[in-house]
């Protein structure tokens, strides 16, 4: 249990807090920026105990996108600070290095089915922050629509 | 109102907030609501992550247009949070003009972590990354030194203006290298594991979140420009891990671990 969840949440903590000193996070943010990439690694995790890999990024990028709206609202800090932070373990540094191996090697199939895989985990991410971010808007929108329509 | 005041003080506002690496609606949207503030007539803004084009129409309907460039431009968290506060604070309480440009130095004077610090930190974004990988503890303290290694490479090249294509590469290679080294020398278990945890330093991760949210908020350009440069970086770490790798099994006949 341990092994599994909380060391993982605890290692993308301090990479990501890392991470906050070289793109300038100050402050709070320096806690709550890198407590969603734990979040949303968590999210992947238990994820992966369901379905495929290209699925938990999916929630775990909208994991992290709804934290990231959440505090963008409450302690009045830009979402995207929050988002560059949150998102970063997820970033497939692991698929490209690998599509280069395959590469190297001569292993064509591989090499293409690794690129691929690659661009599936970018792809989820933005999609990931595609569909909160609509939501959000749709809503907002929505709010605004509504209290329009009423006066 | 001053026309020319009120272009030349949101077009440093502009600047500054691109530069921090905000995104470009939120750039777009601040400036439409300061002209808005001040009454400006007919003023559009259009930015792409190089370039900044202002245009505002003074009392007789004259055009006046300001256009300005953007080089490099890095991701300053803090900064954008503070932009971001002045801009709603102008929109709130507009201030004379002549005093903006003191608030955005304030700001523009705030301090950064220093470098040694910065270095410091990419140590231990590949230290901790080694270990969330699956790499073990030795892997993970030879991560914290070549990631250290590679932070240096990169602010040696930011300092002679590099550009950031050539710069990927080359500290993409430094790392591949250092990490050879290392397991040539029996310090290793996971070879893969700790230059993925090194190379976690160069990955585009801020043009990857901010290419989605560009491209929703309908800024085509923008989104493109972006897209292009995370494929452009993640080619350039690809390359240079590639030549570290290829003319070490070209020399040393394979592998080291």
């Amino acid at each position: 249990m341990i092994e599994q969840f909380l060391l993982p949440c605890l290692y993308a903590f301090l990479a990501c807090l890392a991470f906050c000193f070289v793109v300038n996070v100050r402050g709070r943010m320096l806690f709550f920026a890198p407590l969603g990439s734990s979040l949303g690694w968590l999210v992947y995790l238990l994820c992966g105990l369901l379905a495929g890999d290209l699925v938990c990024y999916f929630f775990a990028t909208v994991a992290v996108s709804v934290y990231a709206g959440i505090m963008a609202r409450v302690p009045r800090a830009p979402a995207t600070g929050f988002l560059l932070v949150g998102l970063f373990p997820m970033v497939p540094g692991g698929g490209i290095y690998y599509t280069m191996e395959y590469c190297i090697g001569g292993d064509t199939g591989m090499f293409l089915e690794t690129g691929l895989h690659t661009f599936g985990i970018a792809g989820c991410l933005a999609l990931g922050v595609l569909a909160v971010s609509s939501t959000v808007r749709l809503y907002t929108a929505a709010k605004r629509h509504l209290r329009r329509g009423r006066a | 109102m001053d026309c020319d005041k009120l272009l030349g003080v949101t077009t440093d506002i502009a600047y500054d907030l691109l530069e921090s690496g905000a995104e470009i609606y939120r750039v777009e949207e601040s400036i439409q609501r300061i002209f808005a503030a001040y009454g400006a007539r007919e003023g559009s803004i259009f930015a792409i992550p190089t370039l900044l084009i202002l245009s505002l129409e003074d009392e007789t309907g004259r055009p006046h247009t300001a256009i300005r460039r953007l080089g490099n431009h890095g991701s300053d968290l803090a900064r954008v949070g503070a932009y971001n506060d002045l801009c709603r604070s102008i929109c709130r309480e507009r201030p004379p003009l002549e005093e903006i440009p003191a608030a955005l130095a304030r700001i523009g004077r705030t301090p950064r972590y220093s470098p040694l610090q910065q270095i410091f930190a990419g140590g231990c974004v590949a230290f901790a990354f080694t270990l969330l990988f699956g790499g073990g503890l030795s892997d993970a303290l030879c991560a914290l030194i070549c990631g250290m290694g590679v932070k240096w490479v990169q602010f040696l090249f930011d300092r002679l203006e590099v550009n950031a294509f050539f710069s990927t590469i080359v500290s993409s290679f430094a790392a591949a290298a250092g990490v050879l080294v290392l397991a040539q020398a029996g310090l290793l278990a996971n070879f893969d594991k700790t230059v993925i945890g090194i190379l976690m330093n160069l990955v585009p991760g801020l043009a990857l979140t901010n290419v989605m949210r560009d491209i929703i908020a309908g800024d085509l350009v923008a989104g493109l420009t972006k897209l292009v440069e995370a494929l452009l970086t993640a080619t350039g770490i690809a390359l240079g891990t590639g030549v570290a790798l290829s003319v070490w099994q070209a020399l040393m006949g394979g592998m080291p671990v």
